[in-house]
Order: C-alpha cells, then structure tokens, then sequence
C-alpha cells in the first residue's frame, strides 16, 4: 500500500522555526478547524499544514468544504471552533492584511460586466492602492502572459468563459500576492485558457509563490500540486503525493476490447492466467478490475495464446469517485 | 553552497533524504545520479523550498536559504515541467521572472540583452517558441532561469524529455553555457553519459544517501562498492576470498579461479570481497598481458562502433568484453577459444 497518510510531517530541527518568529516555511497553518451552518458541519476538524513554495491540491467535489475554508482563511467567515494562520497572521484580526497579501479567485468571481478588462484591473490596482505608474506595468504584464492583448478593450460582459477567468485570475495576481487561493480555477473552460492558467499557476510556483488549489480534478491535481488531500464531508480523509493517490487506483482498472463472440474464450483466458481478478462484460468489452499495472503484460500475452482477436486494450483513467472509492475500500478492510 | 545533514521525511516515515551532506565551491557543476527513488529530486526540491526537508542546514553566501522563504531564495530553476509560454516571444519568455517580480522595465531590457546574448540566441529576440528548435527553446529556458544572476542554479533532467541526438548537442551547449557564466550548478538525472558529459562531480545516490562523490573519471576507475560499479557503466564483478601471501595478493573466486591482484584495497587475508574490471579493460588474443587465461566464446554482439563478446573461463565465469570495432567482425564466432588478459592494476577490490 502506497504512503498516503492523514498526518502531517513533523516540525524539526528548521533553522528560524523557533517559536517567537514566524515559520516561513508554513504558508498555512490549519488546526482543527470547523466551521457549522446550522447544525451540519461544512467544515469538521480539518487539520493542514501548507508549505510555503508548494502548489497544496485540496481534492474534493462542491459541498465538501473546500469554499468554506479558503473563506475562512481569508477572514470573510469565522471558524465555530479551531483555529488557522495564514502567511503568520489570524484570518480573524488580521483578515485584511491577509487579502493584502494573498490572490484569492472564488468560484464566481465578481468582475465589473460593463467595465473593460483593463479598466476592471486598473480599478482594482486602485482599490489595492498600487502606485499608478507600478499598477500600468504590472497591468501590461499581465494582460500580455494571459493572452488577453486582443481582448483588453473589450467589455467584460461579451467576455467567453475562458477570457473571463483568464481575466479573474490575472486579478488575482494583481497586487504581487505571495499566496494564491484558487476555487476550481479550470472547470468549464477552453483548452487555450487552461493551458494559460496551469502555466501561469507553475510560473507563480517557479518564482517561489505558494498555492492552494481546490479542484476535484484528478488530472490536474496530478499535474500542477506537490502534495494533495482529498476533503470528504469537511474532513480530510487522504493526503499524500498525487502519483501515489492516483496510483493506487488508476493502476487496477482495465478495459479490453475483442471481438465480442471471442468473449467467454476470454474470460476464461484472464480467469485461468491471473487469478483473483473481477471481469465484467459488455458486448464487445472486457473489463478487468484489481488488475495491478505490471500484471498488464501478462493480460495481453494470455489473450493471444488463447487466440482472442485483441483491438484495445487501455487502462481506465481514474476519477475522484475512484479515489473516494479506493479510500473507503481500504478504510473498511 | 554548503550542505549540511539535510534529511527529507515523507509522512514521517519515508525518508527520502538521510542527513545529506554537501559542499560545492563556487563555480562547480555537481551531479546526482541515482536511479528513481534515491532521494536526488528531493534534494533539489527541498532547496528550491517546493518540499519542506525535516532538518539540515544550506549555506549560499554565508546566508541559510531554509530560513527564507521560497520567494527570496533567488536560485535559477530549469524543470522539465516549466515550460516556455508558446505564446509570447523569446525576449518576454527571457523577461518574465523579472516582469513576474515587477522590475522596471529599463533594468528589464539590459537584463533580457544580457541574458539573450548569453545564450547565443541574438536575432531571435521576437520568434516565438514554435518557431524555435528543440535546442534553441532549452536556451531560452536556460536564460529565463539565469537571468537575475542566482548564485546557485538548480536543474532537474533538463533534457529528459529530447531524443538522444538532441541530447548529446545540448550538452554540450549547457556546458558551455554554466562555464561562461560560472553559476554553481547542481544537476539531477538518471543518465549516467549525461552526468559523465556534463559534470566536474557526480554524486552517486541511494536510498537518500550520497555513496560516492568524486570525478567522473575517479568514479569509473575506481567505484567504491558494487552499486557505484554497477551504475556507472558496465562492469564485470568477481566475488571472492583475498589470499595475502608475503608481496602476493590473490583472488580466489567462489568458482576457483585464483588471480593475481596489484594491491588489495586494504582487504586482509582470508576476507571475503568483490573484484571488478571493466569490459574494455579485457584485452583479447594481444601480447604481453600482465594476467591471462584461455576461455571459450560464447556470445558476440555488435553495437555499432563496439563489439561485445561474453566468454566463459575454465573455472565457469562469465566476463564481458568490449573491443573496438576493426572491421573484422567474424573473429570472434561462439564456440572459438581464445586467449584474453589484461594489466594487473585493472582488476581492483571494491572497498566496500
């Protein structure tokens, strides 16, 4: 079993760690954190610890608590109990140094509709007091990384999906922020502006910054996060390595197309060459699950002494289900 | 840079980095090559600050890069995962860092006419990366993570993801590149023809631990144990019992084979070792050698400019043997006995 604990490393020996300076190597420090609506706790004695220059993925689907906590963290809504500390600071008291210093991009970011992109930006500069002639060219610089050149002039409101997050996150950054807390920064969008907003999260990364990114996207977690959790009911039930997450239960899963009157011919193939795996068919389909990844070779090779016509044969692209799955499977065992 | 006990510990329990240290005169390209696993990706992440290390010490100018936080580290960065914005040309992928850190925009032009000149790539200024080859990108990467002029420059298998032609020429252009701006570099692949190529140090890696540091040509003349033998380039291991006899130093393999040795590595009488000597140390049907023995052809293979025979001795072990391709290739058929030898301080005792 790979190493995915629910357990943060321990704090030793980290030369400027004492207690009376602040630890610049924790971004966020998240300590048994709940936040209740009501009686239902959105967020239930989460504990993290984020480290300054990672990219931290928070794994989990809408309603896990992944919006409530950046809220938290950003002082907009205080905690029921437990306590956090982002950049060194409370998000309770010092909430507005908090955003001062931090890019926050919410599910729904609020952009002025009849304003231009670059007004919408210069607006905020003016809001976040950044000297004007400093606000222009970090402006320029922005608008050029995001692709948004043809598009600045334009009012936000014909904006496409894309453009218009492209736009929110450029915002984001406006202020030279160290942190970056992103809400689903992806879904929905184009290929041209995902592309733009995974190289511009790795390119803030690159230049020491540090980010949390709330996505249930596996892919994307795989290829921008050092570590990720997975959030569950506003507790983490997982935290690791992306590979080592995605792993344990990409690696199980296979699908095999035939020739759908070789099927029986098949199964039995698979049955008497690997056994202890769990076939179910569909016409044509063939799919093998607790099949580890270098069992694959084996697979193919007693397909084709048993002379079943092979078409395809692929590895299933793990979901978040999947991962849920997997957790909860080997927590029940 | 000096690295001090550095360790690494994943979950509390994996322990990636052991207590790692390392000191690297200004200047000097060191290598770690490991296979996957060995710790050599987390020691560059740990200083880059993307992975927080459990203890240690790393020294740059007197100062503790672990106490600053990631953002004020200033170390030059090249990973295969940070790629070129397609979209912007060569000078605004070179500015970016600076423009990133909001510089003014005349420091920015010297600083990109510096950089761009550096790399060799003046009157590309305006392309844009598709329209660039393979090569040229990576100088542009190599710009873009130089430009600020970080005293310490950090590359993780920078050239992984090219085919080998592509390879060996930017090897060479990466070399030439970290001599002329003299940045102290530390390097991480698996290739061990790349480290060999590029480095004035290899640090051989396992288990989080450095098992040899040295010269790539120390390394290879002589590895220290088994593992570093064994990982750089091929070779040709005998396990056996050391025979001391007055000015005599003698293997006995474990099949019966007893041979002459130059010296024993400080190995006593009666201990048990491990001798190698490298396949193109083995000369075959060549007047005078020092050691020689008849044995039997069983295999030979080519590989473009080098043959490779396998032979076996009297005794029953196998050796490999590299020779340079002369043309006459049918020399050697399996089955053909030979006489083959070689100079007696080519055969060496591994020290541990």
């Amino acid at each position: 079993m790979t190493s995915v604990s629910a357990e943060t490393a321990k704090q030793t020996d980290i030369p400027g760690a004492n207690s009376e300076r602040v630890d610049v190597s924790i971004a966020i420090d998240i300590q048994n954190l709940t936040r209740h609506y009501g009686e239902e706790p959105a967020v239930n004695d989460l504990n993290l610890q984020v480290f300054a220059g990672e990219v931290f993925g928070l794994l989990g689907h809408n309603g896990a608590g992944k919006t409530t906590t950046i809220r938290m963290l950003t002082g907009l809504i205080t905690p029921t109990s437990g306590s956090a500390q982002v950049l060194g600071l409370d998000p309770t008291f010092e909430g507005s140094e908090i955003r001062a210093r931090t890019g926050v991009l919410t599910e729904t970011p609020a952009l002025d509709s009849r304003l231009t992109g670059r007004e919408n930006l210069a607006f905020f500069a003016d809001f976040f007091d950044i000297e004007p002639h400093r606000a222009r060219h970090r402006i320029d610089f922005l608008i050029d990384a995001f692709e948004l050149q043809e598009h600045e002039q334009d009012r936000v409101g014909t904006y496409s999906r894309g453009l218009h997050q492209r736009l929110a996150l450029a915002r984001a950054m406006l202020h030279e922020p160290e942190l970056l807390l992103l809400d689903e920064p992806t879904p929905g969008l184009d290929p041209v502006a995902t592309r733009v907003v995974h190289l511009m999260i790795r390119a803030f990364r690159s230049e020491g910054g540090t980010v949390l990114l709330c996505t249930h996207n596996l892919e994307e977690a795989e290829r921008l996060c050092d570590r990720v959790g997975v959030l569950e009911r506003g507790q983490m039930i997982a935290m690791g390595n992306p590979r080592d997450l995605t792993s344990r239960v990409a690696d199980q899963q296979v699908e095999v197309e035939i020739a759908p009157r070789f099927r029986d011919r098949a199964i039995e193939a698979i049955t008497r060459a690997i056994p202890g795996v769990r076939i179910a068919t569909v016409d044509h389909l063939v799919r093998v699950d607790g099949l580890p990844r270098n069992r694959i070779p084996d697979l193919v090779e007693a397909l084709a002494n048993a002379r079943v016509p092979v078409y395809r044969v692929e590895p299933r692209v793990s979901s978040l289900e999947d991962v849920y799955f997997a957790l909860h499977e080997s927590r029940s065992r | 840079m000096q690295i001090q006990s550095l360790s690494v510990v994943y979950d509390e329990n994996i322990t990636a980095v052991d207590g790692l240290d390392l000191d690297i005169p200004p200047g000097e390209f060191v290598t770690l090559l490991g296979p996957s696993g060995s710790g050599k990706t987390s020691i560059l992440m740990a200083l880059a600050g993307f992975v927080r290390p459990s203890s240690g010490h790393v020294f740059v100018d007197s100062r503790d890069l672990l106490a600053l936080p990631p953002n004020e580290r200033n170390l030059g960065l090249v990973v295969q995962s940070y790629a070129l914005f397609p979209h912007m040309t060569v000078e605004q992928n070179i500015a970016f860092p600076l423009r990133m850190r909001n510089w003014k925009q005349t420091d920015i032009d010297q600083a990109v006419r510096q950089a761009v000149r550096m790399v060799q790539l003046r009157g590309y200024e305006k392309r844009k990366p598709g329209q660039l080859s393979g090569g040229e990108q990576q100088r542009v990467a190599l710009a873009r993570a130089t430009i600020f002029d970080p005293p310490v420059m950090l590359m993780d298998e920078p050239l992984g993801a090219l085919d080998r032609q592509l390879r060996d020429q930017l090897q060479s252009e990466l070399k030439a590149i970290q001599q002329r701006t003299g940045i102290t570099t530390l390097y991480v692949t698996h290739d061990q023809d790349e480290a060999m190529a590029l480095s004035d140090r290899i640090a051989i890696m396992r288990d989080g631990s450095i098992e040899q540091i040295a010269s790539p040509q120390e390394l290879y003349e002589r590895p220290r144990n088994t593992f570093v033998a064994g990982f750089l380039g091929e070779s040709n291991v005998l396990q056996g019992t050391i025979h001391l006899t007055g000015n005599r130093v003698e293997l006995e393999t474990d099949a019966g084979w007893r041979l002459p040795l130059a010296d024993a590595s400080g190995a006593g009488d009666r201990h048990r070792v491990h001798a190698q000597i490298r396949p193109e140390r083995i000369l075959v049907e060549e007047d005078p050698m020092d050691v020689h023995t008849t044995a039997e052809v069983i295999d030979q293979s080519f590989a473009g400019e080098m043959i490779r025979l396998t032979v076996r001795v009297p005794s029953g072990e196998q050796l490999a043997i590299k020779r340079q391709n002369s043309g006459r290739t049918s020399d050697f058929q399996p089955g053909r006995q030979v006489t083959i030898g070689w100079a007696l301080q080519d055969m060496m005792v591994l020290r541990d």
